[in-house]
């Protein structure tokens, strides 16, 4: 690298600005996390005086936790939980035998198909939110698991990921234990997916965090109260008239956490897969 | 071998209905749709283009229509701007680099719907921050969002919040395919940093900058969630981007057909983009 | 002026020093490479002197004039890198003529020294095309082009044929000599490959461990390595090392097997040596050391023997198609002036008293 004659100046401007860019990105998660632990009797602190106390309550209390758990957010969370790991455990296996299918055969119609997938990975889902609603209904599906889980499990990126895993195993691999006599079957179930567990954790994080990001969609397939993910039950509660405001911030705060954590476990694999894949 | 023939489409099915069913079929329901009266009530009716006749001479889609092509002619190029100042940054090893890389790309983890209430209470002018030290440094408070000529850059704003860590790191990829010894060459060819950045790092960087651009330009056509919690399109209509048009058309006003074709419409620069992003994924790279 | 001067150059990275002191004097218009096992510092010592890399302490000049502290744009040097690092994005035109851009240069002398550059080495059809569209000896070529537009103070090559076929590779090397002795520039290059070092070269640094083992003539390095090290590190197949004591003229193993002593015994007595003699020192003679034959390898002109000397493999290169059968035994000789002896706990060459 070149980085021998710089001065010292540009070390810090970068640094200097670095940190910028993280307080920015921080302040408002820091800043709620803090809120949310505040008494109910210092909600309003931040404007009428500016100061320490703005980000920092007088004494931390985990009432709004508290309270939080007596009211239906404990089922949006349920919800939320349940159809994130359903949509994680069926797209796994979904995917990745369609990724080893492209990988490990040769057929009719491959490309066109492999073509299929990769288009549509780059229509954002928002745009068949509104048709999908209309088939879904017609289905009877509308206000159930099954309209929220189903139609998010097939998933082009996850494909190609996947193939993109297996073509990276020599074919010899597979064909060797062809002619030992293992089925296809056994080939992906004890020798490929084991090998594939990067993959897999990738693949599971973005299948995660496609149904923590949704928004759209649930709010227009499952508006009832009892299928409500969290991010539909927090933004329904928000009218910004409201007396909860506690209520309103732990929601928020604990909302963050639950796609946060996850994200950080396995962001080293997540970053380095999406970057290989992504410009490939 | 012969069960082979079918083995790869027995793997292949449930993935390929999945994406046929629920990514294809809807392009095809929305086409249809946008030709019929449906309502909400289930009657279906054949209207031909009466849908998008009627589109064409409403007022409220023209003006639409111009907020979103704004929102997208700022939106993009200031999100591809900052990940690329981001990337910048990170790119060159440093000490303790590793903390801020994952500060930067956590808002990833924040779901849109959700990061738009953060920044409701964030920005909101009784209970939030931002709007004390404002005042406090004497700027004075400011509306935000809740502001006709401030709410579609407030929105901008969050989108940006959320998105420039993501786009950052196919950013990243890019400058890590440069191999070092280029640079390294054009340092004893004579090159000062700015010309290096000039003459080697933006031109190499033409395709990963146009790919970001591109696949930004799609999400941002079909922006939603911030519009719904924060704004509702207001106030005064100066936020009503086409999504939310769409959605309002169907949900509000129970106006299937005008919904589905605002729903084509999207699906249809959509689709531009798709073929756009396809030419610069496969353009045949005569300069490796 | 072209000259280079280094005093007591040092180079740390953290706690591991991979330079610990070169001293090296290179005069105008020389052609010194730097040869050494991989991780012996020879790319580092380049990339010291381009200016990629700073010096930990000690001092370089080049033509009369302090670089030490210097960036690379301010030192006048150009360099040919291992992987050629062509701008992707730029014609071959555009390649060459960047660093007089950089410069300011005219448009009009840019465009002439290209193309004389180009003329040396036969780019003229191919200056328009991109990087990615040449074959590996093309971009080897562009890389050197690149260098020769500038006409630097010092030409540095690091490794350059070393991503080419083993044809191409001699094709090139006798290109970049033909190079030289047309340009007459001071040429720095660094090499792992030993052949490449004695064919381009006026001068070797043989390099270990951060320091300089041997510097001289290709053919005095050849014919007396300072040490065993650059005894065994030039020529190919390398040469043999047994070990032993000298006595009465001689050199015995510890199995009692009695090699020829050479010239350098004298006043030696009972010292414990490495003897060193090439494969094609060594020749079949009807009096001398005798060994078993394990394995012959005919190459074509030669013959390649292992044989078992005092228990010890011992490579024999025979000029010749002489028919030698495995398992049987051989009676060979070395000429006294082609026997080397080193020490055998410092490996340093050794003389004969007077």
């Amino acid at each position: 690298m070149e980085a021998q004659f710089k001065n010292p100046h540009a070390l810090m401007l970068r640094y200097g600005l670095l940190s910028i860019l993280a307080f920015i990105v921080v302040c408002p998660l820091a800043w709620l996390a803090l809120a949310s632990l505040r008494p109910q009797s210092e909600i309003f602190q931040p404007v009428s005086e500016f100061g320490w106390s703005t980000f920092f309550p007088s004494r931390l209390t985990f009432d709004n936790y508290r309270a939080l758990w007596a009211s239906d957010f404990p089922l949006a969370v349920k919800n939320s939980t349940f159809v994130a790991v359903t949509t994680v455990i069926f797209g796994i296996v979904v995917n990745a035998l369609a990724g080893f299918a492209f990988a490990a055969f040769d057929f009719r119609g491959k490309n066109l198909l492999f073509l299929l997938v990769i288009a549509s990975f780059m229509m954002p889902f928002e745009a068949i939110v509104l048709p999908l609603y209309v088939m879904i209904r017609a289905f009877g599906w509308a206000n159930s698991y099954q309209a929220l889980i189903v139609p998010e499990i097939a998933n082009g990126m996850v494909i190609f990921l996947f193939r993109q895993f297996f073509a990276s195993i020599p074919r010899d691999f597979y064909e060797a234990a062809r002619v030992d006599g293992a089925s296809w079957l056994y080939i992906f179930t004890r020798i490929a997916m084991p090998l594939s567990w990067p993959t897999i954790a990738t693949s599971g994080l973005m299948l995660f965090l496609s149904q923590w990001d949704s928004f759209f969609w649930p709010v227009v397939a499952a508006s009832n109260p009892d299928y409500a993910v969290v991010q539909v039950a927090i933004a329904r509660n928000i009218n910004f008239e409201q007396s909860d405001w506690g209520g309103l911030f732990a929601s928020t705060n604990l909302a963050i956490l639950l796609g946060t954590i996850p994200f950080l476990l396995v962001q080293r694999f997540y970053v380095r897969t999406l970057i290989s894949g992504g410009i490939k | 071998m012969m069960s082979s023939r079918w083995t790869p489409f027995l793997f292949l099915a449930p993935a390929l209905a999945g994406l046929l069913i629920f990514r294809l079929v809807p392009i095809g329901v929305a086409v249809g749709g946008s030709l019929t009266g449906v309502s909400l009530m289930g009657d279906l009716r054949f209207v031909g283009a009466e849908n998008f006749e009627y589109l064409l001479t409403d007022p409220q889609f023209w003006s639409s229509l111009k907020i979103t092509l704004f929102f997208n002619v700022i939106i993009n190029p200031l999100q591809l701007a900052v990940a690329f100042a981001l990337a910048m940054l990170v790119f060159r090893p440093l000490p303790g680099l590793w903390l801020y890389r994952t500060l930067l790309v956590l808002p990833m983890a924040v779901s849109t719907g959700i990061s738009a209430v953060l920044f409701g209470l964030f920005l909101d002018g009784n209970l939030g921050p931002l709007n004390g030290f404002l005042e406090w440094i004497g700027v004075g408070a400011q509306p935000f969002h809740r502001g006709q000529d401030q709410a579609l850059y407030t929105l901008i704003g969050i989108a940006t919040w959320k998105g420039a860590g993501y786009w950052m790191l196919f950013l990243l990829a890019g400058l890590y395919s440069i191999p070092s010894t280029v640079y390294e060459a054009a340092t004893i060819d004579g090159a000062s940093a700015w010309q290096r950045f000039r003459y080697v790092t933006l031109p190499l960087m033409r395709k990963p900058m146009a790919f970001v651009l591109v696949a930004d330009t799609a999400i941002n056509f079909l922006f939603f969630a911030p519009v719904y919690i924060l704004t509702s399109g207001g106030p005064g209509g100066a936020t009503s981007l086409l999504m939310f048009e769409a959605y309002r058309s169907a949900f509000t006003f129970s106006d299937i057909g005008r919904s589905l074709a605002i729903s084509t419409i999207l699906l249809g620069i959509i689709l531009v983009i798709v073929v756009l992003e396809f030419r610069l994924l496969r353009s045949p790279e005569e300069r490796a | 002026m072209s000259t280079m001067n280094i005093e007591n150059l040092r180079k740390s990275f953290g706690e591991t020093e991979i330079l610990r002191g070169i001293d090296l004097d290179v005069g105008d218009g020389e052609f010194v490479a730097l040869v050494g096992p991989s991780g012996c510092g020879k790319s580092t010592l380049l990339r010291l002197i381009a200016g990629l890399e700073v010096a930990t302490s000690g001092r370089l000049v080049i033509g009369g004039r302090d670089v030490t502290a210097l960036p690379p744009k301010e030192r006048d040097v150009a360099m040919v890198f291992q992987n050629y690092a062509l701008y992707p994005h730029m014609t071959v035109r555009s390649n060459m003529g960047f660093s007089l851009k950089l410069r300011g240069a005219e448009k009009a002398e840019i465009e002439r020294k290209v193309t004389e550059a180009a003329d040396v080495l036969g780019l003229d059809t191919l200056l328009d095309r991109y990087p990615g569209q040449l074959s590996g000896g093309q971009r080897q070529r562009v890389a050197t082009g690149r260098a020769i537009v500038r006409d630097p103070k010092l030409f540095l090559f690091d490794e350059p044929l070393s991503n080419l076929d083993a044809k191409l590779r001699v094709q090139m090397r006798t290109e970049i000599k033909a190079l030289h002795q047309r340009l007459g520039n001071t040429m720095i290059y660094v090499t792992h490959d030993q052949i490449e070092a004695m064919t381009l070269a006026d001068r070797i640094v043989v390099m270990h461990s951060g320091r300089i083992e041997q510097e001289g003539a290709p053919l005095d390095l050849y014919d007396r390595p300072a040490n065993a090290f650059v005894g065994g590190f030039l020529g190919s197949p390398s040469m043999n090392f047994i070990k032993g004591h000298i006595r009465g003229g001689s050199v015995v193993t510890d199995d009692g097997s009695v090699l020829p002593g050479g010239e350098a015994v004298g006043g030696h007595e009972g010292r414990t040596v490495l003897w060193g003699a090439r494969p094609e020192s060594i020749v079949p003679a009807t009096e001398g050391f005798s060994g078993m034959i394990e394995v012959v390898e005919p190459t074509g002109p030669d013959t390649q023997l292992l044989v078992r000397v005092a228990g010890q493999p011992l490579v024999v290169l025979l000029r010749s198609r002489t028919p030698a059968t495995p398992g049987e035994k051989i009676t060979m000789t070395v000429s006294p002036s082609e026997i080397h002896l080193f020490d055998a706990d410092h490996g340093s060459r050794i003389e004969a008293k007077p």
